[in-house]
């Protein structure tokens, strides 16, 4: 695996924000025993910004190490999840030729983030649903009823957190661009 | 969460905590980890750290400690006998407890973990009240209740078993994180054959989440200030935009940072070569390799049992 140092760096940084975002006082709470994580928001932007491997790992590594270092167990199936959600979302630079980095945050981009959020979170904790239905032979109805209030609070609150920094992010990056363009 | 007097005691704390810091004996740390979690400064502590007692279980080498923990992970997930899974739970019981790591250090995880579990279980009953009778394929009625909430013996044992199946991570989780060093870690995950970037990334990671747990709270504490408010007493929408104000100058500046460890890490020259060796990799002595052979032998016999076992549930009624 060929990471150069800054992507390296970038994944540490981005699993440690999503370790201390996942943190149960920092969530607010909407239904009993799920909470919207400020975790998603950061996975969500690092997977925008760096690409599906980079998504991955920092969903990966940020859910395992939180669970771990929390105290409360490891639920592999949910790591698993963050990470795909993290893949899934990190398409975006792909489908959108990477406008983003050159300060270009059209509304058809946002569209197209919002339909990823809800995708990734769909497959993403999908998987994780369907695996404790196999693995903890918990009830079907149970899981469903869980994904279906996780995928769509975390949809709203990526898609509101997301369209805020991302908006920002532009800016940011327009304003360096504005020195050669001019 | 805080509202603002809340968050200025923590502050308060926190820095009488600072000063304290000078005595730094394993016990004292662990006593005030204790007085801590008493008090508001619990709220961001962030869970549990490697603590030396020298132990056995320290002596082992981490390798054997993290083939350990995946083992159990194996067989935990392969199983839904309620005998091993009870047999795991006091394994993991007696490891944590020749940890020699003081009961008041995990005794609020424990209590919340047995919380979560026990909301969880309640809502599988809730969602689901007959799923009991139709995995063990019996139906003896405790309490006749209206509709099909009627608690029925299977039901109740299968929640049991699930729940302590959920439960049987716990203990081995913590023994775990309490025995090995996090950069024993990272190069235990690449002796086990995790490339050493990733392996590298978690070490890393590690590293900086006191650093990143900083950073947020200080920011969290600066908006509160200006009047960015988290507490129940907005409505959510707005609560979610006031965690963006939060998460902005957060990431924004944990990306500058990023530059900046990048840019020394390339100078010392990581990544130039394919491999990489580790300080805190320790030899694999004999009673590693005694430990390995059992869990092998262990885990083995668990995936033969699961395989040749009829039913999902052992159910003895």
């Amino acid at each position: 695996m060929n990471l150069s140092a800054k992507t390296v760096v970038v994944i540490a940084i981005g699993a440690a924000l999503y370790g201390i975002g996942g943190l149960p006082m920092f969530g607010i709470p909407v239904f009993a025993n799920t909470t919207l994580k400020p975790a998603m928001a950061v996975l969500a932007l690092f997977s925008v910004l760096f690409g599906p491997l980079v998504g991955f790992l920092v969903g990966f590594i940020g859910h395992w190490v939180t669970d771990l270092f929390s105290g409360w167990g490891v639920w592999l199936t949910w790591v698993l999840g963050s990470g795909i959600v993290g893949l899934i979302i990190g398409l975006f630079p792909k489908l959108t030729q990477g406008r983003l980095e050159k300060g270009e945050f059209s509304m058809k981009d946002m569209a197209l983030f919002v339909v990823l959020a809800l995708v990734g979170n769909t497959v993403g904790y999908g998987v994780s649903a369907l695996l404790d239905t196999v693995l903890y032979a918990e009830p079907f109805t149970k899981v469903m009823t869980q994904l279906t209030i996780i995928a769509a609070g975390n949809t709203i609150l990526i898609a509101v957190v997301g369209y805020i920094l991302l908006t920002a992010f532009a800016k940011r990056k327009k304003q360096s661009r504005n020195l050669t363009e001019g | 969460m805080q509202n603002n007097t809340n968050s200025e005691s923590t502050l308060n704390k926190s820095a009488a905590n600072k000063s304290n810091m000078n005595k730094n004996t394993v016990n004292n740390d662990i006593k005030k980890k204790h007085k801590s979690s008493i008090n508001k400064t619990k709220k961001i502590d962030f869970g549990i750290n490697y603590v030396n007692t020298n132990s056995a279980l320290h002596q082992l080498n981490g390798v054997t400690k993290f083939v350990l923990f995946l083992a159990w992970v194996t067989v935990v997930l392969t199983t839904f006998d309620l005998r091993l899974i009870l047999a795991l739970i006091i394994t993991g019981c007696t490891l944590l407890k020749l940890t020699k790591v003081p009961f008041s250090v995990y005794k609020p995880l424990l209590i919340a973990t047995a919380s979560v579990l026990s909301i969880n279980a309640l809502f599988m009953f809730l969602l689901a009240p007959q799923q009991g009778v139709e995995y063990i394929g019996s139906s003896t009625v405790l309490l006749p209740l209206w509709g099909d909430y009627s608690l029925t013996q299977e039901t109740l044992y299968y929640l049991l078993t699930v729940t302590l199946k959920y439960f049987s991570m716990f203990p081995i989780a913590l023994v775990f994180v309490f025995t090995t060093h996090p950069t024993e870690f990272a190069a235990s995950l690449n002796r086990l054959g995790v490339p050493y970037k990733i392996a590298y990334a978690v070490s890393l990671t590690l590293r900086y989440l006191p650093d990143v747990k900083n950073d947020f709270v200080n920011i969290m504490h600066a908006q509160q200030a200006r009047g960015v408010d988290l507490s129940k007493n907005v409505s959510v929408l707005s609560r979610i935009k006031n965690v963006a104000k939060i998460l902005g100058p957060l990431i924004f500046s944990s990306l500058d940072r990023a530059d900046e460890i990048s840019n020394a890490m390339t100078l010392r020259g990581f990544g130039h070569n394919n491999k990489r060796t580790w300080y805190s990799l320790k030899p694999m002595t004999k009673q590693d390799y005694t430990v390995m052979g059992l869990i092998v032998l262990v885990v083995t016999l668990a995936i033969i049992k699961r395989v040749m076992a009829t039913e999902l549930f052992w159910y003895p009624f």
